[in-house]
């Protein structure tokens, strides 16, 4: 007798289901998907308990004949791949042949399903992966499966499942992500009779993440948009100054299927950096579209990876994506006031319908420089601008932060910024904290010109400053530096927080009078920045007002 | 009180304490001149409470008596008037009534009775010099003043009065200047910290020729020559020791024509950065070069001959260091000192004329 037997098909789909369906949110995934799939314009989801005790999808798609509904609980039965070579080129979210049979391998199970053209429906139940009924049943075109006690014959696994809140936790992450991707489905899921998700049919990405994450946040996102070589990344991202704890809402979606990639959400977080304290998260959601030829999600059994043929050109166009987007005017935390052209513009980048005026605006040749000409300085501490369609408001020690920001990273890309020797060396007197920290963050301080000497010894000792700081006391500068650099939002030690706060400490301060040149030079700088609109802590730089909305205020209507 | 004066003294009395006044003050007494008539003067008094001047000039007293009046309005009207009599009047309520020729002019003005007190101290000795070496010690200090209040003790000049020298230093912590001279007589010994004020004031009152004295007490730094006295609060706080960064024997010494350098150097920082100018000096045996480049800008390189003792080496300096430097000398050669490219530079007169400025390097 040999000691290797074949494992019946039972276990075998037990064990593949294993790998399919790990927790219920999987399960409300898979069945999403294939409502998706099959063209639903609507899809209902029912859940009890999260889903560990029912997860009920209704759509309204082609659905599935008699001869078919049986084939779809069969594992490696898909109607998606037709030919060998569809699979280096899948279009649809499923591919495998391996969900359904795979959810219904471990539940008790209920399918019905009534083909467009066909008079009734058909229904199939049992449990265990077995049909046990069979029933010829009227019914509403499109797909109807019902799953009860997920996991039920695999009690190994039941014992993993969290609290019932946790798994619709989970499940609404799914569901929330699949909505994000499809925004012209309706999805609606209820969790014991409450409704928990509602995300009706939408005519933009904007919309649907307006139903999904509330409209104050979905309308101070900013448009992204850009394409080349074949990439095409689109979306919504939010200013540096909306932010989350947490990553939960960055969404990344290739090719209409949500994808968890590190280095995907790396790249996102990129783009953001240095604007984001290191605990901080922008809220993204990115579409990126490519020839399905050029991408594999053929990577891992919950179709959550994928692996790009030209990955650095994806990571890159999507950081350039939401950089551009970071920079472009229209993403400036738009007051009520901002112009409804503005936000036109945006709407119909986004994908938003809107009613075309009658006679386009006239495109307006841009007044010297991105924020026009200096008008005056307002309260000592904000430069007021103007172009020939909107007035700026600067704040002036963000807007010089930022100049000052981008001039030294300019010079430590080409080299060593100037530093300035002290006549008189600079002991410090430090507490062990601080002496710690001012060692972790010596490197990048160092690099932007400080020097000190005696690490290790008895006392530190400052000998020289960058030079765009030596007006300030040195002792001071250090004892700034530490208390910056220890505070919450500084992280772990990097050149780029190190400069920021090098260019918030040179910068000009709020209450200073300007004279006429300095804040010419400074709006004239800040237009030139790659990044005019945030400072290197993110705070917003302008503030501006559409005179356009004046005209409209004062009834003008020439 | 009732005074005639000459428009002309009244003026240039003015002038003379007139800048004391701060334009923006809390206290609106202070906004104005205190004018006290007696005997055959009118003493003008003006203070900020740190700095405090009065002058006097010679009138018609045909009633004595004090009143203060903005200093501004005081001052702008006397400049318009022709140069003729001026008749001054106190009449009720602290009005003050002004004539000269046909112009006649009604000020409001505040009781004297709390304008604060200009007390000068009394000296155990004082030190005379003629004001043009004081004018020129101020010079060759000035520029370095720190401008970073938070460094106080750096806000103002160092005198020191020890031995037959008077030695006044300034520093904000980039450079040092120092401006001695030697008095034919003793100077007792005495040391303070003038604020950039009272230099500034000195710097305008200060007239070609004659001799002035000065003194330096506990706390005050004071002033007097004929008909005019000035006080100062000095700094409280510790001045660095200075002396202990003033590099002794640098083998390196580069003999140049200030006109030469700095005209050289302005051309060079045409294409530096804004805010510190930095340039770079390379040195070799005869010959200077100066450079300078910016990202944004571009480069500008210029050779000079010259003579020059010491190794190779490659410094940089913040460019108006080195202009301030040497704009406050009058001989036209100057020598700058070296010793590699991270020590401070040194530069002083060919001839030891009291007069030394201590540069320290920038990493460009
Ligand atoms: N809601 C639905 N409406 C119409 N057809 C469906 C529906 N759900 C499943 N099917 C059919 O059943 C087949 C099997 O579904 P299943 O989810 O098991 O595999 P798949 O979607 O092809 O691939 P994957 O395992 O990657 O999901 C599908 O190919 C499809 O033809
Ligand atoms: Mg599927």
């Amino acid at each position: 007798m040999t000691r290797i037997r074949r494992l019946p098909d039972h276990l075998v789909n037990k064990i593949a289901a294993g790998e399919v369906v790990e927790r219920p949110a999987s399960a409300v995934k898979e069945l999403v998907e294939n409502a998706i799939d099959a063209g639903a314009t609507s899809v209902a989801v029912d859940l009890g308990d999260g889903g560990a005790a029912l997860i009920r999808v209704t759509d309204d798609g082609i659905g599935m004949t008699a001869e078919e509904l049986p084939l779809a609980l069969e594992r490696h039965a898909t109607s998606k791949l037709e030919r060998d070579e569809d699979l280096d080129a899948i279009a649809t979210l499923g591919f495998r042949g391996e969900a359904l049979a795979a959810i219904c391998a471990v539940s008790r199970f209920t399918l019905t399903s009534r083909a467009r053209d066909a008079a009734g429906g058909t229904r199939l139940a049992g449990e265990g992966g077995a049909v046990t009924q069979r029933l010829d049943v009227p019914a509403e075109p499109g797909t109807r499966v019902e799953v009860r006690d997920l996991l039920f014959n695999t009690p190994a696994r039941l014992k993993f499942l969290k609290s019932p809140a946790a798994e619709l936790g989970a499940s609404l992450r799914s569901l929330a992500q699949l909505a994000l991707a499809h925004p012209d489905v309706a999805l609606r899921a209820v969790n014991n009779g409450r409704p928990v998700l509602t995300a009706p049919r939408a005519a933009g990405l904007r919309e649907r993440v307006g139903a999904l994450w509330g409209w104050d946040v979905a309308e101070r996102l900013l448009a992204v948009d850009r394409e080349e070589h074949g990439v095409r990344v689109r979306g919504l991202a939010s200013p540096p100054d909306l932010t989350r704890g947490n990553r939960e809402e960055i969404v990344v979606i290739v090719n209409g299927r949500p994808v968890r990639d590190p280095a995907l959400l790396a790249a996102a977080l990129e783009a953001y950096r240095p604007m984001l304290a290191r605990d901080r998260f922008p809220l993204v959601v990115l579409a990126v579209a490519l020839r399905a030829a050029d991408v594999d999600v053929n990577v891992h059994p919950t179709k959550a990876w994928v692996r790009f043929r030209h990955p650095r050109l994806v990571y890159e166009m999507l950081v350039a994506a939401l950089g551009a987007a970071l920079r472009r005017p229209a993403v400036v935390p738009e007051t009520p006031l901002v112009g409804a052209a503005a936000r036109g513009a945006e709407a119909a980048a986004a994908g938003v319908a809107e009613q075309p005026a009658l006679f386009a605006a006239a495109p307006q040749a841009p007044a010297r420089g991105l924020f026009g000409r200096v008008l005056g300085q307002v309260q000592e501490t904000f430069v007021v601008s103007a172009s020939d369609d909107e007035l700026f408001f600067l704040d002036q020690h963000v807007a010089h932060e930022r100049v000052i920001f981008e001039r030294v990273r300019r010079e430590l890309a080409a080299g060593v910024p100037p530093s300035q020797a002290l006549l008189f060396a600079e002991p410090l007197d430090l507490p062990p904290q601080a002496r710690a920290l001012l060692e972790r963050w010596r490197g990048p301080l160092e690099r932007l010109g400080f020097a000190f000497e005696g690490f290790g010894g008895d006392a530190i000792v400052l000998r020289a400053v960058p030079a765009v700081l030596k007006g300030d006391e040195p002792r001071r500068l250090v004892e700034a530096a530490v208390d910056e650099l220890a505070g919450p939002r500084a992280g772990e030690a990097t050149l780029d927080r190190a400069l920021a706060f090098v260019a918030c400490r040179a910068a000009i301060k709020a209450s200073t009078p300007l004279a006429r040149e300095e804040m010419d030079r400074l709006v004239a700088e800040l237009g030139q920045a790659e990044t005019p609109f945030f400072c290197p802590h993110g705070r917003p730089i302008v503030s501006r007002i559409s005179l356009h909305d004046v005209r409209r205020d004062l009834k003008r209507s020439w | 009180m009732e005074v005639v004066l000459d428009r002309d003294a009244f003026l240039r009395g003015l002038q003379m304490v007139q800048n004391i006044v701060e334009p923006r003050q809390t206290l609106p007494i202070l906004a104005n001149v205190l004018v006290e008539a007696e005997g055959e003067t009118v003493r003008l008094t003006a203070t900020d409470l740190e700095v405090g001047a009065r002058v006097g000039v010679p009138a018609r007293v045909a009633s004595p008596g004090a009143i203060t009046v903005s200093a501004r309005k005081l001052a702008e009207i006397v400049k318009e008037l022709p140069a003729a009599a001026v008749a001054l009047r106190v009449g009720e309520n602290a009005t003050v009534s002004l004539r000269c020729g046909g112009a006649t002019y009604k000020l409001v003005g505040l009781a004297p009775d709390d304008f604060p007190a200009v007390v000068p101290a009394t000296p155990a000795s004082w030190v005379t010099l003629d004001a043009r070496t004081l004018r020129e010690m101020l010079a060759q200090t000035k520029f370095a003043v720190s401008h970073d209040e938070t460094r106080y003790a750096l806000n103002g000049i160092l005198f020191t009065f020890q031995g037959k020298d008077v030695r006044l230093v300034a520093t904000d912590g980039h450079r040092l200047a120092i401006s001695m001279r030697s008095l034919g007589t003793g100077v007792g010994g005495a040391s303070g910290i003038v604020p950039r004020k009272a230099v500034n004031e000195l710097e305008r009152v200060l007239g070609a020729g004659e001799d002035v004295q000065i003194a330096i007490t506990d706390n005050q730094f004071v002033l007097q020559m004929p008909n005019f006295v000035m006080t100062a609060r000095l700094i409280e706080g510790q001045f660095p020791n200075y002396e202990a960064v003033v590099p002794k024997n640098h083998p390196g010494k580069l003999v140049i024509g200030r006109s030469v350098l700095a005209a050289a150097l302005r051309r060079v920082a045409v294409m530096a950065e804004e805010r510190n100018k930095p340039v770079k000096l390379t040195l070799a045996p005869a010959t200077l070069r100066l450079s300078a480049s910016s990202q944004e800008l571009g480069e500008a390189e210029e050779i000079l001959e010259v003579e020059y003792a010491g190794e190779e080496l490659t410094i940089g300096f913040n460019s108006r260091y080195v202009l301030d430097a040497i704009s406050a000398v009058e001989k036209d050669q100057v020598v700058f000192e070296f010793k590699d490219g991270l020590s401070p530079g040194l530069i002083k007169t060919v001839e030891d004329e009291g007069y030394c400025c201590v540069i320290m390097p920038m990493r460009i």
